[in-house]
């Protein structure tokens, strides 16, 4: 009777650990599908990531190379065109009576002005151009073309040792700038727009201010997307490019300032 | 009180933390089947309370002298926990059309077994089972549906997966003693007793898995 009591408790024993024993990896199996499960998710993530990081620069290439051939058109096509139309004015000036060769004089000259524009215009968007000239010399060149149109008093400010960042870096880093001297001049309504550029060797930082009406950038980064509001959207994307951090500070009627840091820059040279 | 500092109530501690816990349930207005799980936490509460109260005092209390046995509670707290759990279930499975006409076949089943089988003051065996293999079913429901799901969800930090585990280790172990609980009554009741400890940490292991439940918040699947 002992021995009968004492195998049926046993077997009470073992079977209630079989049976646990089974329960545990029952809840063992599921945690390790979902961990397997959880580590596939962030491999699609990861390629997702990639592909649209390939996408937008594949766009971004797109971008550069329609605005190289514009850039061209530009100079080759409408600069001749506009050459033309000045020869042909300083053929006609003797021929034309004394009280009109004012009027083509003037005509004259405004045909120069549109000249010295194009060309400029036609840097601007010149890819190899920015590469040869570099980052700073080009965004000089924009805040110019701004203070030369007598609505903007611009103030330029550099501290550190200067020096080239990769020449890719640059033109995305110089087309985020344009991006925001464009909200500037269409929206902004500012007087004064300031930057500021400091080298440093840990960090790149590029200030951008001016002191126009501001905005709500929270409503505006929500609004992103929408009715074709894509500015905000673009300029945090091209700034993810670079590896480089986009801040814009601002509020109704006080100014807005966006900061475009870099850190650790891969430095190509230092400029003397 | 004194009587409290024993082993055997070890069990109540996470419980009475977890009932404790439970309460953001309603506080932070969490989904309905949480609440639910948050309501049968305090009736189980209330049940521990109750029927040790009953075993100690209440049976005896005043001019009255009724039996010490307290099954009665238990027996009714069973049937009124399956009911719950029942309800959880439907309103957390996908996949559900049945739970409602078994759950109460189930339950009807269990009143029937508490009023006229065995009782109010014997174990309802019959019912017990019946319950304890629906309730596995229902686990085990419950886990399919999670590795089925489309989406990820962190299952270490979802009360119901918690409350899940604790519910699906106490009735599949405690299962193939409760089939042969009658047979064992026959043979010696020695043998019913070696059960006893099996069953302390056990219910232990069920109200530990309660009071992790209730430190974490509900989780939402995340599409992929």
């Amino acid at each position: 009777m002992e021995t009968s009591i004492l195998t049926t408790s046993l077997t009470l024993v073992i079977s209630t650990l079989v049976v646990l024993g089974l329960c545990t990896s029952v809840v063992y199996f599921l945690f390790l599908y979902q961990k397997k499960k959880f580590r596939h998710q962030q491999e699609i993530l990861e390629m997702r990531e990639a592909f649209n990081q390939v996408l937008l620069q594949s766009r971004l290439a797109i971008q550069e190379q329609t605005l190289d051939h514009i850039s061209k058109e530009l100079h080759a096509n409408f600069s001749h065109l506009v050459s033309l139309i000045n020869i042909n004015l300083q053929e006609i000036l003797p021929q034309t009576p004394v009280d009109q060769r004012e009027n083509i004089i003037e005509t004259k000259s405004l045909a120069k002005q549109l000249m010295s524009e194009l060309k400029a215009l036609s840097a601007n968007l010149n890819t190899d151009h920015i590469i040869h000239i570099g980052f700073v010399k080009a965004l000089e060149n924009e805040l110019n073309r701004l203070a030369k149109t007598k609505k903007y008093e611009v103030v330029i400010t550099k501290a550190g040792e200067e020096y080239r960042i990769l020449p890719e870096h640059e033109i995305i880093l110089f087309r985020l700038c344009q991006e925001v001297l464009n909200n500037i001049v269409k929206y902004a309504k500012a007087s004064e727009v300031t930057a500021s550029i400091n080298f440093s060797r840990d960090e790149f930082a590029l200030v951008l201010a001016d002191n126009g009406t501001g905005f709500n950038v929270q409503d505006a980064l929500d609004n992103s997307g929408e009715k074709q509001s894509t500015g905000l959207l673009n300029m945090n994307k091209r700034a993810s490019l670079i590896n480089a951090e986009l801040l814009i500070t601002s509020r109704n009627g006080t100014g807005t300032m966006v900061i475009i840091k870099i850190p650790q820059p891969q430095i190509l040279k230092s400029i003397q | 009180m004194y009587r409290l500092l024993n082993h055997r109530f070890l069990y109540l501690i996470p419980l009475l933390l977890s009932a404790i816990f439970s309460l953001r349930a309603f506080r932070q207005k969490w989904p309905r089947p949480y609440r639910l799980y948050a309501w049968m936490l305090l009736l189980s509460l209330f049940t521990e309370v109750a029927a040790l109260a009953w075993k100690w005092e209440l049976y005896h209390w005043g001019s009255f002298n009724y039996s010490q046995n307290n099954f009665w509670i238990y027996n009714f707290f069973l049937i009124l926990r399956f009911g719950l759990l029942a309800m959880i279930f439907n309103l957390t499975l996908y996949q559900h059309k049945l739970i409602p006409l078994i759950g109460g076949i189930i339950f009807l089943f269990g009143l029937l077994d508490y009023v006229l089988i065995h009782g109010p003051l014997q174990f309802n065996t019959y019912s017990m089972i019946l319950t304890h293999i629906c309730i596995i079913t229902l686990c085990l429901l419950y886990f399919r549906q999670l590795l089925q799901e489309p989406g990820i969800i962190a299952i270490q930090k979802e009360p119901l997966f918690w409350m899940v585990i604790g519910l699906f280790f106490y009735h599949a172990v405690s299962l193939p003693f409760l089939i042969n609980l009658g047979f064992f009554n026959l043979q010696n009741y020695r043998l019913t007793v070696y059960f006893f400890p099996i069953n302390e940490a056990l219910n232990f292991l069920l109200c530990s898995c309660y009071l992790i439940s209730f430190l974490w918040k509900p989780q939402y699947s995340q599409p992929l």
